[in-house]
């Protein structure tokens, strides 16, 4: 908003100085008489204002007056608008200029600590690679010896499982054989049971049990 | 469970009034007879239970059946407000109750004999007396015969149960070896 400001002063100086340059040259341009506007061209083509005598007429020191203070008066308001602002924007630019050098400096820093930074650890690389081959091959031997270890601690259980499972079959085999063993017993003790017993058998079995019974105090 | 707490409910009353009127005996076999009749013929179950048929109609089945058994006018009475209020099916549980009721009276006991073939009278009043000496009580005996148990005899009386059969010793023989190391 404020470099805006300075601009627009700036752009109104020089306007104000082309509207002085402008005046004075139309004044310059409708004030002489065509011997003057002559002697201008004259005075163009040749080194210096004088005359042809070499001497200067007064018309010509009256405009060379005239133009002094013009410029004079130029200068002035030149010096009025223009320093300040223009003082300004070189002092705001010279700010600039300093703070990217500020800036530019820094960055230069940084790149600079980077770059050492950077140059330390290449050069430690191989040290660095060194020790984590290292540190991979111990772990890798850590790991080996605990993969074995498991591997067997497994390997028991299994084998103890299996013992147990054995063990069990053996034993679930003695049960059922036990059990057709007494099944057979049973069944072969009851066919000659009910084959040779007889009438008194009979009674002789409930007698002798209802004096088992007859034994029993209520 | 149900049946049982409504069936000692209706025995007691019933055991009452035959105790007032001395008819314990008249009743129990009444009943006997009466549950052994719902119990053997489905048919008559069916007309005294079924809902199928209307309430009037099943009690109408009750009244013909105890008009035609000739019973007393109390037990009658009694069937038939069985029939009325739709408890025909608690028939076998009264008559049990009932029974068991008149045998505490009487400090009797029902016992069976269970044997694989018929006993000699002697021995079954030899089973009648130690039944009788064992429970202290008066037993009224029924035998059945099951070839299933070989040889010897079961005897159960009240909640006991004298079990001397083959059947059962070779029962035990066989877990004996099953168990045996």
């Amino acid at each position: 908003m404020k470099n805006n400001k300075r601009w627009s002063k700036i752009a109104l100086t020089a306007l104000a100085l082309a509207a002085v340059i402008g005046t004075a040259g139309i004044i310059y341009a409708s004030g002489g008489d065509p011997h003057a506007v002559e002697a201008a061209g004259e005075a163009h083509g040749a080194s210096s204002m004088t005359g042809p005598h070499g001497a200067l007429s007064p018309a010509k020191l009256k405009d060379f007056g005239w133009r002094v203070m013009n410029f004079a008066a130029l200068l002035v308001i030149l010096i009025k608008f223009v320093k300040k602002p223009l003082a300004d924007a070189l002092k705001g630019r010279q700010q600039g200029i300093a703070a990217e050098f500020e800036d530019l400096e820094t960055r230069r820093a940084d790149a600079e600590r980077n770059y050492k930074e950077y140059e330390a650890r290449l050069a430690g690389i191989d040290d660095e690679l060194k020790t984590m081959v290292e540190k991979a091959i111990a772990q890798g031997q850590v790991e080996k010896t605990r993969i074995i270890e498991e591997a067997n601690r497994a390997a028991e259980g299994i084998k103890r499982q299996a013992e147990m499972a054995v063990q069990n079959e053996i034993a679930e085999a003695k049960r059922r054989l036990k059990t057709d063993i007494a099944e057979q017993a049973a069944i072969m003790a009851e066919a000659i049971i009910k084959k040779n017993l007889q009438d008194t058998d009979q009674n002789k079995l409930v007698e002798d049990y209802l004096t088992k019974l007859g034994g029993l105090k209520k | 469970m149900k049946n049982d707490i409504l069936a000692k409910r209706y025995a007691k009353a019933l055991f009452i009034v035959g105790k007032e009127e001395n008819a314990l005996d008249d009743y129990a076999k009444t009943l006997k007879e009466f549950a052994e009749l719902y119990t053997t013929l489905p048919e008559v179950r069916d007309g005294l239970t079924n809902r199928i048929y209307p309430a009037d109609v099943r009690e109408k089945v009750m009244v013909e059946i105890v008009k035609n058994a000739g019973v007393s006018q109390i037990m009658g009475n009694f069937l038939n407000l069985l029939a009325q209020k739709n408890r025909a099916n608690v028939l076998p549980e009264i008559a049990a109750s009932f029974q068991g009721m008149v045998d505490v009276e009487r400090n009797v006991c029902q016992g069976i004999v269970i044997t694989a073939k018929a006993l000699e009278p002697a021995l079954l009043d030899k089973a009648k007396q130690t039944l009788e000496k064992i429970t202290g009580k008066q037993v009224v005996l029924k035998t059945q015969i099951d070839a299933a148990i070989i040889g010897g005899m079961i005897a159960k009386v009240g909640d006991i149960i004298l079990d001397g059969s083959i059947k059962t010793q070779l029962e035990g023989l066989k877990e004996s070896i099953k168990g045996s190391e």
